[in-house]
């Protein structure tokens, strides 16, 4: 039976009606419900790019505070955290910014937005000054040393920071005691690194079949990672300004050039992956025992504690140098819009999430510690149930949290992206000894400070 | 147009090199062109294979090196629980409506201009037909940051109009092949329609229509494609979690910038849920999908 | 509902005629419009929404983005006018522009060849009425279904120098293994074969013109004794040399365009092997600090360059595409 092409047009028209009339209704339809909510119970936005499992413990929690306070928070989700800043970026300019974002200097969700005024001043709701301020247990002196600052931009507190990261190397203490090394301690050396690195090196004729390190995140051999390098070993940063911001010159330390040195002749023989190693199977490699030492950060422990390994391992902090020892400063934060509906409620929800909600959420997946010291006690108690080892990363991870020799982990910057470039052109084959170093050094340094210069 | 193309065309069905129904008897060379065809399948396949295998594989086996391809435990359940945990079914509502929409809008968009240009001379057919056709080389990025801020300013964030709004005003590919197929469609038949008092609107509807069926099933596939894979549009325009689009719902499994290793086994698993609808209807189209691309063998540029 | 009534107006009006074009027997002009007026005006009906379309999603955005490819914006402030200083960086200061340009052009010149020989290669193959060829055709049309993350992670993982599939077969065979998509030399290469595994789509296009070339010619060819070498460079090819040449247009504008395998599996390393310009434009657009001014121009150049090597595509193909004689 075949329809005339007339009526069967029709029938192809009128389910087209009926499925765009759904489209219009839903479309329209959740628009009047979004922020505020009612003066009775209001609500909050928050948005995040966490994972379903870590959303879910968020929202366990947030239902308490809820039952407290009457104050609804709704959790919105980005698709993917590789895109959240384009996600931030257009509902910038469409002006649909949640209460509250994650937002971290990293990735320009930061930076630019507080530079041009886009977002909320919560300096009076920290300080506790703020008209009619619901008091909330937040203390302004528990967070950890330098992260208030690294999201103040001209003296305004824009960012409350929340999750902090802290960077090491992860090490199979099986190995190390294979190849007659002591197992790295809190304060150990980067003399101890590097002759770990050399001695646990197996080769094959001219083939690596087990490098001394893999690199599974940056701030080893970068700019980052030898302005580190350079201040434990009592030199200079590339630049005066620890958390990058508003740097007003780059200069050459001599300390940084023997740290370049020192890598490049470690790349060069194997013992540690170069800077385009891409750490797709290192921690599953690690799991199995076939990795003295991997450089990354203290979110990989969850990985690793969950697939439960047979051998003996830890997490040794960032090495001190004969100066000193440095930690790195690097967290995410909570951001609002400068058209703030309901400051006061959402300050609250702000605070419940570095009091409770992360003590409660990650009690049971530790994901990260957080800036906030009392909001960490929850992640460091999960740890702490995984045995001695647990206990041995929560240990590193406080002392590199409460650490105040802080040094930035990112150039944030407007000049940042070009000068981003440099390491593609400049920096990495210089590592990789295809640019003699001194030269190419002097050239990174001269070329950085035309663009700071431009200040484009 | 030269007798050649008339018959090419309308004996595409009689073309076909031989009937499928024809016995050959399994000679060397017919089970060589086999065993070639088999070895090269399943190179195609095994990436699909092991996105199978790690979709059957319970959270502690991700991590396991070498990856070893049968799952120590075949868990069914991952291909509830993963969906479950980004709600596919709402998503799923969701992309299905938002790209049927899209297929109408740029299939009827299309065969209506590629129809005009091709079969009824009025002055400045080959200008607008370059125009159209023009836009296939402006790159996306091009023209991305302007469409979206016209967007916001009529206030269509989160919802779904942006989406499919844009197919309904022509898809430069879609009127090139369309103008193509409808060309080599001999002219008597709009002639004897005229005589019979027909105007354009009732020979595009009642006649071209069913005649190019290998046409527009060609756009829908394609246009399907298209729309149920996008993952731009939808992560820039849809702010609420009802609203998202498969897309969208699978990227969340990639999870987080820095944080805990993501889910591969929810994620392939939910991965190959999401490909099945695509996969089916090529399968299903497949012959109208192939003699619909084949006019274009008939007619020069 | 207006173009309800045009339509009508289009159709009522049409009454005598039978022949649009040819002069009338008795030279007196029809009540109402005359042919050529109602032809255009329905034809204008007919294409309308493409009109605004052209207008509204390609022209208006085409203007905006060639003012804002003159600017340094931020995307979050107003824009300000900078003349040429985003045309002077990336020719002359910026160190990865030309490596870039080097790195799409190596992309572009592998890939859209071999994407062509394949598909065409594996169209031919599949071009025989064999039981089971329509599993075949599935089966080779797969992965172009795949979601496009989903497999590009995939690949990554199987490219893997330490505990990845492809060096693990490759030392089982006792072949020289190789770091893929960490060795400067063969990660473009790797990432072209990524793309050459996903020339289903392709292939389907050539199998269907393939399909259209009409039995008659072999069987004439068959008579006067060619064999299938023959047959297939004299005939076939000719034959099918307009879908080669369309073909071969989109291939060069997507594969200027390539951008996933990119973000998925390189970062565009190793150093700047693999940074294809469409990746540099997305790096320097949405990074540390956005430049949307910058990026605008590079997509700009982008632009350009595809319109020029598309038109010297299209110029020369008169010269070896078969056409029709009209």
């Amino acid at each position: 039976m075949r329809l005339s092409p007339r009526r069967s047009v029709r029938r192809l028209l009128a389910g087209l009606a009926v499925a765009g009339m759904t489209a219009t209704l839903l479309s329209c339809g959740s628009g009047d419900d979004t922020s505020g909510g009612t003066s009775e119970n209001p609500k909050v936005t928050l948005m995040t790019w966490a994972d379903p499992k870590t959303r879910n413990l968020y929202k366990a929690s947030l239902d308490k505070f809820t039952d407290k306070t009457g104050i609804e928070v709704e959790l919105v989700y980005v698709g993917s955290a590789a895109q959240y800043f384009q996600k931030v970026n257009s509902m910038v300019l469409s002006n649909t910014l949640p209460d509250i974002f994650w937002c971290t200097t990293i990735n320009a969700t930061f930076t630019p937005l507080a530079s041009s005024g886009k977002l909320f001043d919560w300096t009076p709701y920290l300080e506790g000054t703020a008209e009619g301020q619901t008091k909330t247990g937040l203390d302004k002196s528990k967070f950890g040393p330098g992260y208030l600052d690294f999201y103040k931009v001209d003296g305004k507190q824009y960012g409350i920071p929340n999750e902090a990261n802290t960077y090491g190397a992860f090490y199979n203490a099986d190995l190390f005691k294979e190849a007659g090394l002591p197992v790295p301690t809190s304060d150990w050396t980067w003399e101890d690194l590097f002759t770990a690195i050399e001695k646990l090196t197996v080769t094959e004729g001219a083939k690596v079949t087990r490098y001394g390190m893999q690199t599974a995140w940056g701030d080893l051999y970068d700019p980052v990672g030898l302005s580190i390098y350079s201040i434990s070993n009592g030199g200079e940063a590339f630049a005066p300004e620890r958390n990058w911001i508003n740097v007003s010159e780059f200069s050459l330390d001599p300390q940084i050039e023997a740290g370049a040195q020192r890598w490049a002749n470690a790349i060069k023989n194997g013992w540690v992956t170069g800077p385009d190693f891409t750490a797709t199977n290192t921690f599953a490699a690690f799991i199995n025992g076939q990795v003295p030492l991997v450089w990354g950060g203290q979110w990989n422990a969850a990985a690793i504690f969950e697939a439960k390994p047979k051998m003996e391992w830890g997490f040794a902090p960032i090495p001190a140098g004969t100066a000193t020892q440095v930690a790195p400063l690097e967290s995410n934060a909570f951001c609002s819009p400068a058209d703030l509906e309901n400051p006061d409620a959402t300050w609250q929800v702000i605070s419940y999430m570095l009091t409770d909600v992360f003590n409660d959420a990650y009690s049971e997946y530790a994901v990260a510690p957080i800036a906030y010291l009392p909001g960490s006690e929850g992640y460091f108690e999960n740890l702490k149930q995984q045995g001695p080892i647990g206990e041995q990363v929560a240990a590193t991870v406080r002392q590199e949290l409460e650490n105040p020799e802080k040094v930035g982990t990112a150039f944030i910057d407007p000049w940042s992206p070009k000068a981003g470039n440099l390491i593609k052109s400049h920096w990495n084959p210089m590592l990789e000894g295809k640019r003699p170093i001194k030269p190419t050094l002097d050239e990174y340094v001269t070329k950085v400070n035309e663009l700071i210069e431009a200040g484009s | 147009m030269s007798a050649l193309a008339v018959e090419g065309h309308a004996g595409a069905h009689r073309a076909r090199k031989v009937p499928l129904r024809y016995r050959v008897p399994m000679t060397v060379s017919r089970l060589s062109w086999y065993a070639l065809c088999s070895l090269l399948g399943i190179t195609m396949l095994v990436p699909l294979l092991w996105m199978i295998s790690i979709a059957l594989k319970p959270s502690s086996d991700i991590l396991q090196l070498p990856p070893q391809f049968l799952p120590s435990a075949f868990t069914w359940s991952n291909f509830v629980e993963g969906p479950q945990q980004i709600h596919f079914g709402r998503l799923l509502f969701n992309t299905v409506i938002v790209t049927v929409l899209y297929v109408f809008g740029s299939v009827t968009s299309s065969m209506l201009a590629g129809y005009a240009i091709a079969r009824i001379d009025f002055r400045g057919r080959n200008f607008w037909f370059y125009l159209f056709t023009f836009s296939i080389f402006v790159p996306g990025i091009v023209t991305l940051v302007p469409i979206q801020r016209l967007f916001f300013s009529l206030n269509l964030i989160d919802t779904w109009w942006p989406l499919f709004l844009p197919a309904f005003f022509g898809n430069p590919v879609f009127i090139f092949l369309a103008r193509q197929y409808f060309a080599s469609v001999p002219r008597s038949i709009d002639d004897s329609a005229m005589i019979d008092g027909a105007g354009h609107w009732r020979i595009f509807t009642s006649l071209m229509i069913p005649l190019t069926k290998p046409l527009w099933i060609t756009m829908i596939i394609m246009s399907f494609q298209a729309a149920w894979n996008d993952f731009l549009n939808p992560l820039v325009y849809l702010n609420s979690e009802e609203k998202y689009t498969l897309s969208i719902g699978m990227a969340n499994f990639m999870g987080a910038l820095n944080e805990a290793n993501p889910q591969f086994n929810y994620y392939m698993a939910s991965n190959l849920l999401y490909m099945l609808p695509p996969l089916l209807l090529f399968f299903l189209a497949q012959r109208y999908f192939m003699t619909g691309l084949g006019s274009l063998v008939m007619t020069g540029k | 509902m207006l173009v309800c009534q045009l339509m009508l107006m289009a159709e009522g009006a049409h009454i005598e005629r039978a022949d649009p074009g040819r002069p009338r027997p008795d030279n007196r002009e029809p009540r109402g419009l005359t042919h050529r007026r109602r032809n255009a005006l329905t034809a204008y009906v007919f294409i309308l929404p493409t009109i605004i379309g052209v207008a509204v999603f390609m022209l208006y955005p085409l203007a905006s983005s060639l003012y804002h490819a003159f600017t340094q914006w931020d995307g979050l402030t107003p824009a300000t006018w900078t003349g040429l200083d985003n045309f002077r960086y990336l020719f002359t200061e910026d160190p990865t522009f030309w490596p870039s340009m080097k790195a799409t052009g190596y992309f572009v010149l592998l890939s859209v060849p071999s994407g062509m020989i394949f598909g065409l290669a594996l169209a031919v193959l599949l071009n025989r009425a064999y039981r089971g060829v329509r599993i075949f055709r599935t089966i080779f049309y797969l992965p172009v279904v795949l979601p496009s993350i989903a497999v590009l992670t995939l690949w990554k993982y199987i490219y893997d120098p330490l505990y990845g599939l492809a060096n693990q077969v490759l030392s089982a065979l006792h072949l020289p293994t190789s770091d893929w998509l960490q060795s400067p030399r063969m990660a473009m290469p790797a990432i072209v074969l990524v793309g050459v595994w996903g020339v289903g789509g392709s292939m389907i296009i050539f199998l269907a013109g393939l399909q259209n070339v009409p039995s008659e010619i072999y069987e004439a060819a068959r008579v006067d004794g060619a064999g299938p070498f023959r047959m297939f460079f004299a005939i076939t090819l000719p034959m099918i040399t307009p879908i080669l040449l369309l073909q071969l247009v989109l291939g060069l504008v997507l594969a200027f365009q390539a951008f996933n395998q990119i973000q998925v599996m390189t970062g565009g390393g190793p150093d700047t092997a693999t940074y294809l310009f469409m990746y540099k434009i997305y790096t320097d657009a949405f990074g540390s600090y956005p430049n949307l001014g910058l990026a605008t121009a590079e997509a700009w150049i982008l632009f350009v360059i595809i319109m020029i090597v598309t038109a010297i595509t299209l110029k020369t193909s008169s010269m070896w595409v078969f056409e029709e004689n009209k």
